[in-house]
């Protein structure tokens, strides 16, 4: 409405004829189609899902006075109309993000729901990865196809599935991770191609959904090396800390950024556990035994984030200036000559400590330098933390704990006050 | 050719392959039912609903363990998988023949299992996990007090077995028997 009320204005006042009004009309309406209401794709999306949910429940609500021939019929028509849908939206709908994305999701459940449901009806139990795989690797076309993130958030927790489902343990964990990161590089073209798009309503799903997938990776190979795995978890978040940084994600806005704050808040939780001595005396008493896993999965996919970190970090150092917030970007190269101290000697666990209280006091100042209240906190959290976690290790009194938390709680209230106060009075 | 047929012709190949998938597994099953041989497993049942999945015996296979020969330095842990070669005992009930971490390759007649715990008392006793412990029913074919029914029958079972075809790995349970008489899974 209200551009017409404008062209109309500016045919009025003679600055443009009616052509020209009709053609910026046209304009318009061709980039609102293009370019859905957010809101609009959103229950698309849902309305797809909602719907292949629905017919499922349904199926199974009338489950029982089906036979055996009905229920086959029934699960491979659930994928037949998936598939027609789809190949409608490829002809006659091309266009439209919605059709697109909630038609891709549609397919892609409506396939996992007749494999589980052949699954069923053929007593056909047991493990199931291999199923997921192959579900894994016909839908990831999909994303493609149809430029759908929706299907790509899915596949994904296909992928996820994949590498966790290893109930009869037939498949050993390192293969199945390496199928995992492929499965996960199948999918990144369209990852990085998203980012592209200044107003894809799906991106922060996707910024959220791939670091928590690669979350799982360490631990799921931790076996007989496992205090490596702390390696591959400093590498992996400082890996996400650097992309969370990259100017592209980091103008979208914290809530945006998964790998932001999945890495920061990883890497303040791995320094509050370490900075106990119980990982530190096992280590220390594993060393001898550690430099027999140097070919084992655990120690290869350490040095593989390790590297790919480094490689990272040097490939995009101009996006990334030295400021508080290198500690964290950077943080795995020290931790890793910490962790080599700590294989020799038990000072490992004071330099943790330090390093901590460096990382904490660092982003404190840069927090009271720039007026950033978030900032201050985090650092103050960081800094807090640690202290919290030696009231463990002392033998203080409970009364003098209590008294110390009280005197930490209040200190982090008159921080924010006086900042707060400050910025008030500059505003004035 | 123009973009969309490519895109047409793409979905066409994956949609191919999605149905193939469903369809190998049905195949895979008719396979198991017709070329593996039979063996008797003796089992505790035990009748589970479970809501969207359906309702199904829960089997616990009774002989599903395997004693170390004195002396033998046992290099198993737990949820390690290993492959059992099964064998048929005096009474027609499948026993392990044979405990391997490799693939058997002289014969079909084996199943994939996961140690499940290890006795350690001498003689090392070794339990196992197999994917097979699911035994759905036929709802279709049963009213609700022939369900009922075979809830009673699991219930009271003294003696059960399932009889289960095996084919290089893969397992599927054909029939169940509860007191020398098949469970009824067509008739109320």
């Amino acid at each position: 409405m209200k551009l017409s009320n404008d062209l109309e204005e500016l045919i009025r006042h003679q600055i443009i004829d009616t052509h020209t009004a009709e053609r910026i009309q046209q304009y318009y309406a061709l980039q609102n189609e293009k370019q859905p209401n957010r809101m609009v794709l959103l229950f698309g999306i849902l309305g797809a899902v909602l719907t292949g949910l629905g017919i499922l429940l349904m199926i199974a609500h009338n489950w029982e006075h089906l036979s055996k021939f009905l229920k086959t019929a029934t699960a491979l028509g659930l994928l037949l109309t998936g598939q027609i849908i789809c190949l409608y939206v490829l002809l006659k709908k091309r266009d439209s993000r919605v059709w697109n994305e909630a038609a891709s999701a549609f397919l892609c459940l409506a396939l996992a729901s007749c494999v589980s449901l052949i699954a069923q009806i053929y007593h056909l139990s047991g493990p199931f990865d291999e199923y997921i795989f192959y579900w894994c690797l016909f839908t990831i076309p999909l994303v493609y196809l149809f430029s759908s993130s929706a299907t790509a958030v899915i596949c994904l927790f296909g992928c996820t599935l994949y590498m966790m489902e290893n109930s009869l343990g037939r498949i050993d964990v390192a293969y199945k991770l390496l199928i995992y990161l492929l499965l996960l590089t199948l999918l990144m073209p369209h990852y990085i191609k998203s980012w592209k798009a200044p107003d894809h309503a799906l991106l922060p799903v996707l910024h959220w959904s791939i670091p928590l997938s690669l979350l799982f990776t360490p631990a799921l190979i931790a076996k007989d090396y496992g205090d490596l795995t702390f390696v591959s978890y400093f590498s992996l978040l400082s890996l996400f800390v650097m992309i969370g940084s990259l100017p592209a994600l980091k103008g979208q806005g914290l809530l945006k950024n998964g790998f932001l704050m999945l890495g920061l808040g990883g890497i303040v939780l791995l320094l509050w556990i370490l900075s106990f001595d119980g990982f530190w005396n096992s280590l220390l008493r594993n060393a001898d035994k550690l430099m027999n896993g140097l070919g084992h999965a655990e120690f290869l996919y350490a040095l593989a984030l390790t590297a790919l970190a480094l490689l990272f970090y040097f490939l995009r150092k101009n996006a990334l200036p030295w400021n508080a917030w290198s500690g964290f970007q950077l943080g795995f190269v020290l931790f890793i000559f910490i962790f080599f101290i700590g294989t020799q000697s038990s000072v490992a666990t004071l330099l943790i400590n330090v390093f901590g209280f460096i990382l904490g006091a660092a982003v404190t100042r840069e927090g009271l330098v720039k007026h950033q209240i978030g900032t201050l906190n985090f650092g103050l959290i960081l800094l807090a933390g640690l202290i919290i976690c030696r009231f463990f290790d002392s033998e203080l009194s409970y009364v003098l704990r209590g008294m110390l938390f009280v005197a930490i709680g209040i200190g982090l209230f008159i921080v924010n006050y006086r900042m707060l106060k400050k910025e008030t009075r500059h505003e004035h | 050719m123009n973009t969309k047929l490519w895109f047409i012709g793409i979905f066409g190949l994956v949609a191919f392959f999605q149905i193939l998938l469903p369809v190998r597994m049905i195949q895979k099953q008719e396979k198991i039912l017709n070329t593996g041989n039979a063996f008797s497993f003796r089992v505790r049942p035990a009748y589970q609903d479970a809501g969207i999945s359906g309702k199904y015996i829960n089997l616990e296979y009774l002989d599903l363990a395997y004693l170390l020969p004195q002396g033998e330095v046992s290099t198993y842990q737990m949820y390690e998988t290993v492959f059992l070669t099964l064998k048929n005992d005096s009474a027609g009930f499948a026993q392990i023949a044979r405990i391997q971490k490799e693939v058997p390759k002289d014969t079909k007649d084996y199943i994939v299992a996961t140690i499940r715990s290890i006795v350690d008392l001498p003689p090392k006793k070794l339990y196992f996990e197999v994917g097979f412990q699911q035994f759905f029913l036929e709802e279709s074919r049963l009213s609700d007090q022939g369900m009922d029914k075979i809830r009673q029958q699991v219930d009271v079972a003294n003696n059960a077995y399932a009889r289960v075809r095996v084919l290089n790995g893969q397992a599927l349970i054909q029939e169940l028997i509860m007191d020398d008489a098949p469970l009824d899974l067509y008739r109320d």
